[in-house]
């Protein structure tokens, strides 16, 4: 697996709050089930999944 | 006008399971976090997007009244208004949002409530960016 290397930011990248802290069992298990079967479309090129995915994981930092 | 829901099944009928995946993301969304709130949030979010579908609220209009002018609004509660003020920055530029926005509503809500609130904030911003997407690229699907 390649490292990706995120851009240089401003702000700091502290967690605000405990990693261990996290959102309910439900939702948490909901967004996995979102992210999961977005993922598994099969008319979608995986590398092209990926690409946006790293893509918006450097843009949607909001560090929660 | 078709609900969002609508919307969501009708451009998404071909892939089932990220319906229910979203159908359930979106219920579980408003259990953890002051239903009204979010709401609040809901709305605010669909006035920065200019997203029209999802104006209406069956809030009381006094609170719904408040929305767009939040930061003056003395009917709304210190926890809304700091939900308020991280939903904007969040939907604005989610990369840049101040640490003070969200000690803010740790401050409130505590860093469960914080945790539940942020992830609940995704599902309804992510579900109205959708709706808007698909409006312009299956306009005879999702207008």
């Amino acid at each position: 697996m390649t490292n990706v290397e995120l851009p240089d930011v401003a702000l700091p990248r502290n967690p605000r709050i405990p990693v261990t802290v996290r959102a309910h069992t439900d939702l948490r298990r909901a967004l996995g089930r979102w992210n999961t079967s977005v993922m598994d479309l099969e008319t979608l090129e995986p590398s092209v999944v990926e690409a946006i995915r790293l893509r918006a994981a450097s843009h949607h930092d909001c560090r929660t | 006008m078709r609900s969002t829901d609508d919307v969501i099944k009708a451009v998404l009928q071909e892939a089932p399971g990220v319906v229910q995946a979203l159908s359930d993301a979106h219920g579980a969304a408003w259990v953890g976090t002051d239903r009204v709130t979010l709401e609040l949030c809901r709305v605010r979010i669909a006035q920065l997007l200019c997203n029209v579908d999802e104006y209406a609220s069956e809030l009381d209009p006094a609170l719904v009244g408040a929305i767009s002018a939040w930061p003056r609004s003395e009917v709304l509660t210190a926890g809304q208004h700091a939900c308020l003020a991280f939903a904007e920055e969040f939907v604005i530029d989610v990369a840049s949002l101040a640490d003070a926005a969200a000690a803010a509503v740790v401050a409130e809500l505590g860093e469960q409530g914080f945790a539940d609130f942020v992830n609940a904030l995704l599902v309804i911003e992510q579900r109205q960016r959708m709706r808007l997407a698909w409006a312009r690229l299956f306009p005879d699907v999702a207008a």
